[in-house]
């Protein structure tokens, strides 16, 4: 224990008897930010992840589109699946309740491998189709029942009608994330490829990658492979404005929890003060003994982060045992209807972990080394003065 | 009181620089005045959100509609309904409403119709403006997906008809007259607007016919007159959820900002207990000269008062201030696909910020209470054997 640490030690401990709560209520403070902030920034993680997942569950990592053939993809190294796509406005319904979707049409062998959709009956197969539940409740429609399926966009103007197929849906989906289950119907390739008379070939690709590949290092690899002429979307492009919100999202969160570590910086400060006016003396001593300026700095922020660093971990501790007790017991309930499930979703990362930690000893060490400065520069005629 | 007054005056400007007491004081105004700033912008953002969205959903929907219970036609010749019109000319504007298929080139997407004699106040500003057989006017979300601009014909489509079999088709040419920018992602995506006649013919509507009548304004006198088989729902009963989920997003904000007031006003309880500490051999020596406590007791509260009072006016004006500047310069933008708007919704909300400021005063006045209870224990013999 160096010795600036043992003075600072007696610092506190000589006003304990009576300043033991100015230490108590910094250490509150402290405690509620980072208490706040962890369990904040854990929501947002979970809503954040729940969302990522579904997406990720609907789209795959990495969409690639131009005239690609999907044999010239599985071969690469790091794909566990793909899914070949036709993707096109469309009309379902029945007489006048109608609605317009976006048909998808794929590869439907592989649609309980590659997507990861809520499924309510079977995927389809040919003459099959499988409709979200929002879709289902408008239309009316259950799964076994019959629907239409027009693709007026491919009707030759003038004359003829619009390509049409009478199908029957084999399941219904809920995903419940943005608009997918009114929006989003899915359907077999052969059938796809017969509504959509006038598009020639796949739209595109899917790209599911294994498990512990990088994305972006595949993406790369993609690019290199094919050149230019096709494009490649991730998730995260594909759903840029989603993605980029929730990233404001968490700043801003960042940014005005971080106003609690400011106000407990304040009170944190006002503490030192107290004790900067009742040591002054005693520095005045130890200058005197010819400590450098330096040392006296040291001890303050020693004391401050004795103070209010201790309220910080314990808040920290707290914030970390709520979020595990969350997972375990999910004692927390939100409305399932407007959210999509019902016990409050908290995951933490490492990376959070850091930054809360980082963020309440700056406030912890800025607040000590100013309050810390005026004592640290006490001139000695001054200190002792006031001795009494 | 006017002793105690003058005494906690005293102790907050002390003449003497870098006093003590003034100094906890200030920053503990400073911390408090933060946490008012940040609950009374959250109240004034709750309070916009809800605003502007009131705001916009009744100008494109008009106060209220009358609709058939079943969904059906309206027959505007049936004496139930012309009577009511009559009754109450000029409040009325019938509409039609249809879904159809709008195409531009190869693009092509459905698109939510509404046929209006005059367009609704959110697009055509105060001058309700009419609009001519063979113009639409639709959002500038469906704009950007199909490709368009002002002046561009797209196609209407319309495939249904009484019976599924015989497909009839409807394709009705019209060119984009103007293109509204609501803010709203749901109507600057999906609504478009075309004359009424216009409609009646795409969704092949008898000449007297219509989806339902807009109701303007006054909606409580014509609410009760109202009977089956037609309904009436105003744009909040419409669109109930919403405003469901606004008020439950309330309260995880109020608490979270709470917190920062919270613990400014924690701040005050340290900082009159410091300031007592501080000042414990004034407080002997004024005990001695016969000063009685319940007088001392009043110094410290007046000084949590007066950091509360500081508090609110630094924080309200604060946060008056940076309402303001977002009301007239729009800084800060949020992405309108995610939150319905495009911009951070700032608005006064005066009932709201007067509780939080009185609320905020009177635990100021509590937490500045509690610590002046050690100085009815204070013996001024020990207070002044150091000094």
């Amino acid at each position: 224990m160096s010795w600036e640490k043992k003075v600072s030690k007696r610092f506190s401990e000589s006003s304990r008897r009576q300043g033991w709560f100015s230490g108590l209520f910094s250490m509150i403070g402290m405690g509620v930010g980072c208490f706040a902030m962890i369990v904040s920034l854990s929501v947002m993680n979970g809503f954040e992840t729940l969302v990522h997942n579904k997406l990720k569950g609907f789209e795959g990592d990495l969409r690639v589109m131009g005239q690609v053939s999907e044999n010239d993809i599985s071969e690469l190294d790091g794909i566990e699946t793909v899914m070949p796509f036709i993707e096109r406005r469309g009309v379902i319904g029945e007489g006048n309740d109608q609605r317009v979707v976006s048909l998808k049409a794929v590869d439907v062998k592989k649609m309980t491998i590659f997507y990861n959709l809520p499924l309510r009956g079977l995927s389809p197969t040919i003459g099959e189709v499988a409709v979200g539940q929002d879709l289902a409740y408008r239309l009316g429609k259950d799964v076994g029942d019959e629907i239409m399926v027009y693709s007026p966009i491919d009707q030759s103007f003038g004359f003829g009608l619009p390509p049409k197929m009478r199908m029957i849906i084999s399941g219904i989906f809920s995903t419940r994330v943005l608009d997918y289950d009114d929006r989003f119907v899915f359907l077999s390739l052969q059938d796809g490829k017969k509504l959509f008379k006038r598009k020639s070939g796949l739209d595109g690709i899917d790209i599911r990658v294994s498990p512990h590949v990088d994305v972006s290092s595949l993406r790369s690899k993609l690019v290199q492979y094919f050149g230019e002429s096709v494009t490649i979307h991730s998730w995260e492009d594909l759903n840029r404005s989603l993605v980029d919100a929730m990233k404001m999202e968490r700043l801003g969160t960042i940014v005005i929890l971080s106003l609690i570590f400011l106000v407990a910086a304040f009170n944190l400060a006002a503490a030192l003060a107290l004790i900067s006016i009742q040591k002054m003396k005693e520095v005045g001593i130890l200058k005197v003994m010819g400590v450098p300026t330096k040392s006296i700095q040291k001890i303050m922020i020693q004391m401050g982060m004795n103070r209010a660093g201790k309220g910080a971990i314990y808040g920290f501790a707290l914030g970390i045992f709520l979020v595990l007790l969350q997972n375990q017991f999910g004692w927390i309930p939100i409305p399932s209807d407007i959210y999509f499930i019902d016990a409050l979703p908290m995951v933490l990362f490492p990376k959070d972990l850091f930054i809360v930690i980082l963020i309440s000893f700056m406030f912890i060490f800025t607040a000590s080394f100013i309050s810390g400065r005026k004592l640290a520069h006490t001139k000695i005629k001054d200190g002792l003065q006031w001795a009494k | 009181m006017t002793f105690s007054l003058r005494l906690a005056l005293r102790y907050l400007f002390s003449p003497n620089k870098g006093s003590f007491s003034s100094t906890a004081s200030w920053l503990a105004i400073g911390g408090l005045s933060i946490g008012i700033t940040a609950l009374m912008l959250t109240a004034s953002i709750i309070h916009g959100f809800q605003e502007v969205i009131s705001e916009k959903l009744s100008s494109f929907e008009g106060q209220g509609r009358i609709q058939h219970m079943l969904g059906n036609q309206l027959d505007l010749s049936n004496p139930k309904l012309d009577s009511l019109i009559q009754s109450n000319s000029g409040s009325f504007s019938p509409f039609v409403r249809g879904v159809c298929m709008v195409r531009a080139g190869t693009h092509a997407d459905g698109v939510l119709i509404e046929g209006v004699e005059r367009l609704p106040k959110a697009i055509s500003g105060d001058q309700n403006k009419g609009i001519n057989p063979g113009e639409i006017v639709l959002g500038h979300g469906l704009a950007n997906e199909l490709e368009i601009q002002k002046g561009d014909k797209v196609y209407l489509q319309v495939f249904s008809s009484a019976s599924s079999s015989a497909f009839s088709r409807r394709i009705k040419p019209v060119v984009v007259k103007y293109i509204f920018h609501s803010g709203l992602q749901e109507y600057d995506k999906t609504l478009a607007y075309i004359q009424l006649d216009d409609a009646r013919d795409l969704f092949g509507f008898e000449n007297n016919s219509v989806s339902g009548l807009i109701v303007n304004d006054d909606i409580s006198a014509i609410r009760n007159k109202i009977s089956y088989p037609y309904f009436f729902e105003t744009w909040r009963d419409r669109h109930s959820l919403l405003f469901e989920w606004i008020a439950l997003q309330r309260w995880p904000a109020y608490i979270m900002f709470g917190l920062i007031a919270l613990v400014g006003i924690v701040n005050i309880i340290a900082a009159i207990a410091m300031i007592i500490l501080e000042k414990s051999g004034q407080i002997g020596i004024l005990m001695a000269q016969g000063t009685r406590r319940s007088e001392l007791k009043r110094i410290f509260m007046i000084q949590g008062g007066f950091i509360g009072l500081m508090g609110g006016i630094i924080g309200g004006l604060f946060s008056m201030a940076i309402i303001l500047i977002q009301l007239k310069f729009e800084l800060l933008k949020i992405p309108a696909e995610i939150y319905f708007m495009d911009q951070i919704p700032f608005s006064f909300d005066f009932p709201v910020f007067g509780l939080i400021l009185v609320i905020t005063f009177i635990f100021c006045l509590a937490a500045s209470w509690w610590p002046t209870k050690s100085v009815t224990t204070l013996n001024p013999a020990e207070a002044l054997r150091y000094e």
